[in-house]
């Protein structure tokens, strides 16, 4: 079946089954590589994309239930070749070690970020509690998340 | 990733050479060999490791690229190795690219792991940099006709001293020229990776690069969604596979019926090796499918034991060491308390979050791979010698994984991936499902370790016997890979790893017993094969013979310790913590009143000294939930020397995740089965420390400028068990002696103390 998705600003059109998951579509149809397979359970939120507004988890989501919300992955935070803010935050804390589980994080982040601007450090961690990391990064990921909120807010 | 030439030039000092095409693969070396890399220099002639040329290479604008079989395992090695080279050879830091693991490409730089990439992998680049500048500043000495003994070099630019205008830099120097210099190389063991001799390392002092927290080259593209994983390997006619995994470990395949998968769209073909099965489709999740779909009927299979503990002391055994110094009976013999016990660990998963991914291209008698494989070289000599390719016909190409532990010293995604391309003679790809990941890859075996110990009047510790039961992870690794297993055929080549019992106490009289006994499941360790079991049932056992002893864990540790670097990270960490000496369980009346109340929290500390070569210690501040048994971690301290330390940052970050991925190990983790197959199949049944329960966390780094590099990849992990349960007895008087602490197991150890009574 024939599907327009909104990604990253632009209207794409795919063919594909219409139970495919998302996360199949995004990286293999449209290589957008930021979004990562991790378990396809929605257990470790590293295929984390934000669709209007909300992280979700593209592995979990059939590609026929988008319609025509907006999806922003990754690729799509980084505009005109400038980081996002929350992205140069993890970069200036160096907040990634192997980075598998990164793209999850930052996305996560933005989405919990753009509807708290000022959250303390645990809801900061609850936040991120259904994101797996195995390198255990999670001292400058929650760090990275400090930094961007800071820079977010208002002087 | 689709790799353009551009895109190469764009990665810049960060590239990563990854093929371009598949199809031919002479005219790809080719390819590259003309200068696709933006850049950078054409690749050595040779991967000889006795010639210069197969580790460095210098391009007429004077970047340098440096060669290596040694791959990063997400602990930023990239950028350490380049900051050694650019010291080594005066040149700026961002002058260097580091080409990792492409075995058409750089020597066989041996088994990756998070340490030895800091000492054995650094170790041929220092020297081959050496020798580079020896022979640089030779050639310049003629060029600017001055005694060598009187050029200077800044940033790749050799002066006479005193006169800067007579100058030339390396790039008019040798700017793509080859070395023609040969260097002594020494292989000291099979997947060690080589040793350079010659030219001893020039630098001692005023290093630019090396003690500072550059900024590792991998992050921006990591957080940008742009850095290459294997999982974004993608070239021309490129399809999916997915393996059909065995109804449980040593099942054997009966009967496949293909009409089964008749209507999954795509399919291009079911494959049958032996046992091995796999479906070959044109887009993932038509493979994905058709691997569900597909019915298979298999039968028989392993039998695995109800306690493992009891199966590993009789288990068959492969070798069994045996040290001793003193005489262990009759320092038992005068001793007035003679304390026993025993120290399990368990099964446990590596657990990376990017399962294991590989694409293999297997045509017209000659193969290329690409693996995030912790030794591609390794992999490229099975994969071969499954295909009944010669070596030379066969290409490994590193390109990073997710975090892997360990657990890609034996990548199985790539031959499996090989045996369906095979089959269909297209490249294929195969990534695992999350179920495959956690059921079917090699798991870190579990051990057990009996000690018993004689104190005499004063404490001191008059004998200690150690006797232990770990298995290999000999099957775990290379010449071992699941798919090669399954199709039949391979050697199983043996190498014994893993054991137990080092330790840095020097007890007059000791003895030291380890039995290396087959693998219950297939088996690699992970981070800190052996130490990190070995450290938890020493630091445990030490514990409690200071608890006998009624002395303060630290003050009785140091009683027994004779080495400087052990001595200096116990104080550190000590002093850093604010621990206040006197014997566990002792100091904190609220505690016993909540331990025999059975109500509130308590609270508590303990302390763990490292038992491998690099010296660090811990300690570890508890809460323990008198009610739900539930351990939180409320603080850790670790202090660590490791020798010279390159990268101050990256060693922190190191220790800290190291330590997260400790205590995960330590409070949560432990594989559990039937009696045929792994149970515990993804990230409910198998859970790991999320960002909550995650504690504040000190790192105390003691540098030694004097002293070699070493690395810390597993150092923080391998102290972490024991500081938790030695704080744990600190807090409530039980001893854990099994890993991991979950609730259940505090409350039964919660119910023993106090059946105990005060």
């Amino acid at each position: 079946m024939r599907f327009a998705l909104r990604v990253n600003g632009k209207l794409q059109s795919v063919e594909v089954a219409p139970d495919t998951p998302l996360l199949y579509v995004l990286r293999n149809d449209l290589q957008l590589d930021g979004p990562k397979f991790g378990c396809g359970l929605g257990q470790c939120g590293a295929c984390t994309v934000i669709l209007q507004g909300q992280a979700i988890r593209s592995c979990s989501v059939r590609v026929d239930s988008i319609g025509r919300k907006e999806i922003t992955t990754l690729e799509g935070l980084s505009a005109r070749g400038h980081l996002h803010a929350v992205q140069e935050a993890f970069l200036s804390e160096q907040a990634a070690q192997c980075g598998y589980c990164i793209n999850g994080m930052i996305m996560t982040a933005k989405a919990f970020l753009d509807k708290n601007p000022n959250p303390t450090e645990p809801a900061i961690r609850q936040a991120l509690a259904g994101n797996l990391c195995r390198c255990g990064t999670h001292i400058e990921i929650v760090r990275a998340v400090q930094r961007a909120a800071q820079k977010g807010r208002p002087a | 990733m689709n790799c353009s030439r551009r895109e190469f030039v764009k990665q810049g000092a960060s590239a990563l050479i990854v093929g371009l095409t598949v199809k031919n693969f002479a005219l790809q070396v080719f390819a590259i060999q003309e200068g696709t890399t933006g850049g950078v220099l054409p690749p050595p002639r040779s991967v000889l490791p006795e010639e210069l040329d197969s580790w460095l290479a210098i391009s007429a604008e004077g970047k340098v690229t440096v060669y290596t079989g040694r791959v990063d395992l997400g602990t930023g090695v990239q950028t350490s190795f380049a900051q050694v080279v650019a010291d080594e050879l005066d040149v700026p830091f961002e002058a260097i690219t580091v080409v990792m693991g492409d075995t058409a490409l750089t020597t066989d730089g041996g088994k990756s792991t998070a340490s030895s990439n800091s000492n054995r992998g650094q170790q041929p680049l220092i020297r081959a940099a050496a020798e580079a500048r020896r022979v640089l500043l030779a050639q310049a000495a003629a060029r600017l006709n001055a005694p060598s003994d009187r050029l200077t070099v800044q940033d790749g630019i050799v002066s006479v001293q005193g006169e800067p205008s007579r100058k030339i830099s390396y790039a008019e120097i040798i700017g793509n020229k080859r070395f023609n210099t040969r260097l002594k190389a020494t292989n000291p063991a099979d997947n060690r990776g080589t040793a350079l001799e010659g030219t001893a390392p020039l630098k001692k002092s005023n290093f630019k690069s090396v003690g500072k927290s550059i900024p590792r080259v991998d992050v921006p593209g990591k957080v940008a969604g742009t850095w290459p994983y294997v999982h974004n390997v993608r070239v021309p006619g490129m399809v999916h596979g997915r393996v059909v995994f065995p109804s449980g470990p040593g099942a054997t395949l009966v009967s496949v019926d293909e009409d089964s998968v008749r209507n999954v769209p795509g399919l291009i073909q079911v494959v049958r090796k032996g046992n091995f099965l796999g479906v070959v489709a044109e887009r993932e999740e038509q493979a994905i499918q058709a691997a569900r779909q597909l019915r298979a009927t298999w039968s028989g299979g392993i039998s695995l034991p109800q306690d493992k503990y009891d199966w590993l002391r009789n288990a068959k055994k492969i070798r069994t060491d045996d040290m001793s110094r003193g005489d262990v009976a009759a320092g038992l013999g005068r001793a007035v308390k003679v304390i026993k016990a025993t120290y399990k660990t368990p099964l446990q998963n590596h657990g990376m979050i990017g399962p294991s991914c590989a694409v293999a291209d297997v045509r017209d008698g000659q193969a290329t791979f690409w693996s995030g494989s912790q030794w591609i070289q390794g992999n490229r000599r099975d994969l071969a010698a499954m295909l009944g390719l010669p070596l030379d016909k066969v290409r490994g190409v590193w390109v990073e994984a997710s975090g892997s532990y360990g657990r890609l010293a034996c990548d199985d995604a790539a031959p499996q991936a090989a045996l369906l391309s095979q089959a269909v003679g297209r490249p294929v790809r195969v990534q695992w499902m999350r179920q495959d990941e956690h059921a079917w890859a090699p798991l870190s075996p579990p051990s057990v370790a009996d000690f018993q110990a004689g104190l005499d009047a004063r404490g001191n510790v008059t004998g200690f016997v150690l006797e232990g039961w770990s298995p290999s992870h000999s099957s775990g690794e290379s010449g071992n890979s699941l798919a090669w297993r399954l199709a039949g055929g391979n050697p199983g080549w043996e190498r014994l790893s893993g054991g137990l019992g080092d330790y840095s106490y020097e007890f007059e009289n000791d003895r030291t017993t380890m039995h290396y006994v087959e693998e219950l499941l297939r088996a690699i360790y992970m981070r800190g094969p052996g130490s990190y079991q070995t450290c938890f049932a020493v630091e445990g056992f030490m514990d409690e013979l200071a608890a006998a002893a009624k002395a303060d864990p630290i003050e009785f540790r140091l009683r027994h310790l004779k080495d400087s670097n052990a001595i200096a990270v116990i104080q550190a960490v000590a002093k850093k913590s604010g621990w206040q000496a006197s014997p566990s369980f002792t100091r904190n009346a609220g505690n016993t009143a909540n331990v025999f109340g059975r109500r509130g929290i308590a609270t508590g500390r303990g302390v763990c000294n490292a038992t491998t070569g690099r010296k660090a210690a811990v300690i570890a501040n508890v809460e323990v939930n008198m009610e739900t048994g539930k351990v939180r971690v409320t603080k850790a301290v670790i202090a660590v020397t490791c020798g010279r330390i390159i990268n101050p940052e990256g060693m922190r970050h190191q220790l800290q995740g190291g330590l997260i991925q400790g205590m995960s190990r330590s409070l949560m983790e432990e594989i559990k089965h039937d009696q045929s197959r792994v149970t515990d199949t993804d990230w409910r049944s198998y859970p790991i420390l999320r960002f909550p329960e995650i504690p504040e966390i000190e790192t105390i780094l003691l540098d030694q400028p004097g002293a070699d590099p070493d690395g810390v990849g597993e150092t923080a992990s391998i102290p972490t068990a024991a500081a938790i349960s030695n704080a744990i007895f600190d807090a409530t008087g039980a001893r854990l002696r099994e890993i991991p602490f979950t609730p259940e197991r505090v409350k039964a150890a919660l119910a023993q103390r106090l059946s105990q009574g005060a």
